[in-house]
């Protein structure tokens, strides 16, 4: 009797733990889902336009000509954009990350922190306004100068919080290591503290890069766009989301299509991006590792 | 946990380099290959680039005068963006673009701020159509429509499209009991400002002739015209309002209505012709300098002329001089001899794109309107 009711038992939880089991991979189903169909639409539908001339030509969306031409100033503008915003932000907000998760325990380091998530929720497109007011009205042009500093804005607070996030998660054991060593404080910061959390700081920075490559919003209210090549500093250019924003409004075929080629180039570059700094950043002691 | 300090601390100096080095490395490798592209793929060196931006209408006509015109002189660049009617006006203001473009003359407000900076004139570039377009599963194009039935679908008035008073001009077709969904433009459109001035011809229109109009809650904003034609290829029973090459070029076509000519009681289609026919009649042109409200071409009596037909404009200003160091005499002539092919040569590109050619009296007033054209007192065209 007893022997029976324990396989009673015993039977009822290998069916919970199957259940459980079989809603946790439903769940990884369906959260893929969408990322599979827009990869499968995007490839299925931008894979033909891709070939040389399409990478490195102007475009000629001119109607009856048959062909859309290259989104060469797209890719080019995208990364001038990138290039302005990463060398902007990417310093200031480690910095900022730093002394907010090293020495920001104080009235001013709260101040700080609230107002950079206040910052992180701004929407991108009142980011445009504010540029286009400060730099384009004021210089009199639309700019990749501009539009670089509008993607170097939305870039700012997240990778400050995502560094001070992950500075925070390094023991304190290893600050104390280093104290008892003599390595002066600055020093074990930088040397130790955000070697250590490099791979969350990366992570952080990758994060904030794909987010910005993909603006539009304000891209429109500093930039432009442009069918030609970059020529100064002080005039429009052309990028990636912007010529997507413009030929996907097209009720063209071929507009679409160099639309759909675009995206595919987009979301290579932010994966290219992704995967080179994953690499680069892959130490043998990261804090994630070391743990295991 | 225990281990994990001494496990970092050992290596930790090089994996620091190894970090902040792949950093700079992307960061100005991003930059770099964007400076150097150029100079992989550009002919010459020194080259100069107009910059212009606003009408959605005008927007494939002038990419196809600007693509011929890079071909005669391949070291001047036109780069035309549309933004839209209103927005393309406001960047003139702020002297960010070296011309505009609008299918709406510049109102009482924009000429005196555009005045602040320099005189505005007022050229026009083309003529074109302005078409009712509509998704109904089944139904070709050519549904009759008039001002006052035109004027009640837009306001509201009439929700489903088996309406009586669409029947009523509609003998024959079999019209579907599916609610009207009303596509506009939700950006400051010259478009719309044509639109809405057709619709106010009749007493039944409450909502004004204006870039922007607050339209009935329901319907459905989109920008640009191609946002608009795109709405309404992508959504059956939609009705709304689109430039007539956005309209014949979309693939597949997009069915559209017949308007009524008043004065003649006939339907016409809109179609090149009908459009010209429309503009054959215009004469008395204000100066270039001068005030452009009141030039209409919309319910042109001329038997066979389609009614929703309007101007589009390119704004520039008279003093050049007054964009400052950014605009020099070389830019200025480069500008001016652009203006010049725009309304002569330019108006080849027009029939193959449904657009109307101007005709001699209207390229005679904007001749003379690019005749005042100025750069520290000097005169850019004989």
């Amino acid at each position: 009797m007893a022997n029976q009711k324990r396989e009673t038992l015993q039977d009822w939880r290998r069916f919970k733990d199957w259940l459980a089991y079989g809603l946790g991979a439903l769940c990884v189903i369906i959260a893929v889902i969408p990322l599979a169909s827009i990869l499968i639409e995007v490839i299925g539908n931008g894979i033909a336009t891709i070939n040389l001339q399409f990478l490195t030509t102007v475009p000629t969306i001119v109607i009856g000509s048959g062909s859309g031409g290259g989104i060469g100033p797209a890719i080019q503008g995208t990364f001038i954009l990138l290039g302005i915003a990463i060398v902007l932000a990417v310093p200031l907000g480690l910095m900022s990350g730093i002394y907010l998760a090293e020495f920001g325990d104080n009235q001013y380091g709260r101040s700080i922190r609230f107002l950079n998530d206040v910052f992180t929720e701004f929407p991108s497109i009142v980011i445009g306004i504010l540029i286009y007011s400060l730099i384009v009205v004021a210089t009199g042009s639309f700019s990749p100068i501009a539009g670089g500093t509008a993607l170097a804005v939305i870039m700012l607070p997240i990778v400050t919080r995502t560094t001070e996030e992950s500075i925070k998660l390094v023991p304190n054991s290893i600050r104390d290591a280093a104290t008892a060593l003599g390595i002066r404080r600055w020093r074990a910061t930088i040397s130790i503290v955000l070697s250590t959390a490099k791979s969350g700081v990366a992570t952080g920075i990758l994060l904030s890069i794909a987010r910005i490559t993909g603006e539009t919003a304000p891209l429109v209210l500093t930039i432009l766009g442009s069918q030609f090549f970059y020529y100064a500093w002080n005039q429009p250019i052309d990028a990636l989301p912007l010529r997507i924003f413009r030929d996907a409004s097209l009720p063209y075929a071929y507009a679409r299509q160099q639309a759909w080629g675009a995206a595919l180039i987009l979301i290579a570059i932010v994966l290219g991006l992704n995967i080179t700094i994953r690499l680069a950043t892959r130490g043998k002691y990261d804090a994630s590792r070391a743990r295991t | 946990m225990q281990s994990t300090p001494a496990a970092i601390v050992r290596k930790g100096g090089i994996s620091r380099t190894v970090f902040v080095v792949s950093l700079i490395v992307v960061a100005v490798a991003a930059g770099l290959s964007g400076y150097f592209i150029p100079g992989l793929f550009k002919s010459s060196g020194s080259t100069t680039t107009l910059n212009g931006a606003g009408s959605t209408f005008v927007y494939p006509l002038i990419l196809a005068i600007n693509s011929n015109y890079s071909n005669i002189n391949s070291n001047i660049h036109i780069n035309y963006q549309a933004v839209g009617s209103g927005t393309g006006i406001n960047d003139l203001e702020g002297k960010l673009v070296d011309f505009g473009a609008s299918d709406a003359p510049l109102t009482a407000g924009q000429t005196s701020t555009l005045n602040s900076v320099s005189t505005p004139l007022t050229i026009p570039d083309t003529v074109g159509a302005v078409v009712v377009a509509y998704n109904l599963p089944g139904i070709k194009k050519g549904l009759y429509l008039n001002a006052n039935v035109t004027a009640e679908i837009f306001q509201g008035n009439i929700t489903n499209w088996s309406d009586g008073r669409i029947a009523a001009l509609n003998s024959g077709v079999t019209l579907p009991p599916n609610p009207i969904t009303i596509v506009h433009r939700s950006d400051s459109s010259g478009t719309t400002f044509v639109f809405s001035g057709y619709c106010a011809s009749s007493p039944i229109w409450k909502l004004g002739q204006s870039k922007t109009i607050t339209w009935p809650g329901s319907a459905v904003g989109a920008n640009g015209n191609p946002g608009v034609a795109a709405v309404i290829q992508g959504t059956p029973y939609t009705v709304g309002y689109v430039e007539l090459d956005y309209a014949l070029s979309a693939s597949p076509p997009m069915t559209y209505a017949f308007i009524l000519n008043a004065a003649q009681g006939t339907y016409i289609e809109p179609t090149l012709s009908s459009s010209a026919l429309a503009v054959s009649s215009v004469s008395n042109l204000p100066a270039g300098n001068g005030n452009w409200t009141s030039v209409s071409l919309l319910n042109s009596s001329v038997p066979g002329a389609y009614p929703i037909v309007t101007f589009s404009y390119i704004m520039v200003y008279e003093k050049l001089d007054a964009y400052g160091s950014a605009m020099t005499l070389a830019r200025a002539q480069d500008l001016v001899n652009y203006l010049w092919f725009v309304v002569h040569d330019g108006q080849n590109q027009a029939t193959p794109l449904s657009y109307v050619a101007l005709p001699s009296n209207v390229v005679a007033n904007a001749e003379a309107t690019i005749r005042l054209i100025t750069y520290n007192g000097q005169t850019l065209h004989s």
